[in-house]
């Protein structure tokens, strides 16, 4: 929104000449990679043991994340979903943090912008066609074609319709999302500085968590049920 | 140690999906129009792709909204099927 106002990334050399989003992208990037660094070289020091750490050390908060978004992929895909924790374990923690940065001053979060979203929406969206044809073969084309066969060509356009708008509909959810609670954060903050951005704060982690779940949950569902048999009506 | 992350709850689960549905059919009815008017642009054919489209679009959405009360109803018929089986073994 303000295009003037103090960001991180344009003090940082290489990443300034970079539009804002894919800026903070890379910081956010770079953040999560030393956070995860320091986690695997703790995890390689301490071996095999499986007493827990005294204190919150970043290893523990390594494990619970990986543990969270194991746990969220495997209760929905069942053993399946482990091929696909490569791709949706990052996603994950990607949207979480970029969520998250953007309650902290002088970041402007990636996913605040729609080519951010627009290109993890249709990353989900061409994996899970590809998915798709690893299960099925050729027969997957049927998902398309509706459940009787002389309908096909009147029902082909309208699948066709209900799976572009999918991407679409992702991108623009979070997008939407994580814009009103960064605009609404700068206005409180501009209008009544004291205490009351507290409460909006709030708000703005509960709306960066619940997002990141729905975005993965219902790529989840995309993926689920691309690889089902094809539905009956 | 289990953790217990709101995403695993049902009623979470329940509550994405079904909010997400409007926001999937007002999408179904843009692309059909948009999709409309590029073809009509491309055919010159003026109204008549885009009325076509229009209505693919709102059956488009109409078809998600099915599948999602056709999802509701099969989950239900899971829960009376294990409600019932617990009555049996109850009695």
């Amino acid at each position: 929104m303000d295009h003037h106002s103090f960001l991180y990334v344009n003090y940082i050399p290489g990443l300034n000449k970079l539009p804002e989003q894919v800026g903070n992208a890379v910081l956010v990037f770079l953040i999560l990679f030393v956070i995860f660094l320091l986690g695997y070289r703790n995890l390689k020091r301490k071996g095999d043991d499986v007493v827990p750490d005294k204190h919150f050390s970043i290893l523990n908060f390594m494990e619970l994340m990986v543990e969270a978004s194991v746990s969220l992929v495997e209760e929905n895909m069942g053993k399946v979903g482990r091929t696909l924790l490569y791709f949706l374990g990052p996603l994950i923690l990607f949207i979480l943090f970029n969520n998250l940065s953007g309650l902290v001053p002088g970041f402007e979060p990636a996913t605040s912008n729609l080519n951010t979203t627009l290109a993890m929406a249709l990353a989900v969206f061409f994996l899970y066609q590809i998915y798709g044809f690893k299960a099925h073969g050729i027969k997957y084309l049927k998902h398309f074609m509706g459940p009787i066969l002389w309908l096909a060509p009147l029902m082909t356009p309208i699948e066709i319709i209900g799976h572009l708008a999918r991407p679409l509909t992702l991108s623009l959810r979070l997008f939407g999302n994580m814009m009103g609670d960064h605009i609404l954060l700068g206005i409180v903050l501009l209008l009544i500085p004291l205490l009351m951005p507290v409460p909006v704060m709030v708000l703005g982690i509960f709306v960066s968590v619940v997002q990141t779940l729905v975005f993965v949950l219902l790529a989840i569902a995309y993926f689920s049920q691309a690889m089902q048999e094809e539905e009956e009506l | 140690m289990k953790l217990k992350i709101p995403g695993s709850e049902n009623w979470f689960k329940q509550a994405t999906k079904y909010g997400t549905v409007g926001l999937e059919m007002g999408v179904c009815v843009f692309l059909g129009i948009l999709f409309g008017t590029y073809l009509d642009r491309h055919f010159h054919t003026s109204p008549w792709l885009t009325l076509i489209f229009t209505l693919f679009g709102l059956v488009a959405a109409f078809k998600s909204l099915f599948r999602l009360a056709k999802g509701i109803m099969r989950e239900d018929q899971r829960e009376q099927q294990e409600n019932r089986k617990r009555d049996d073994s109850n009695t």
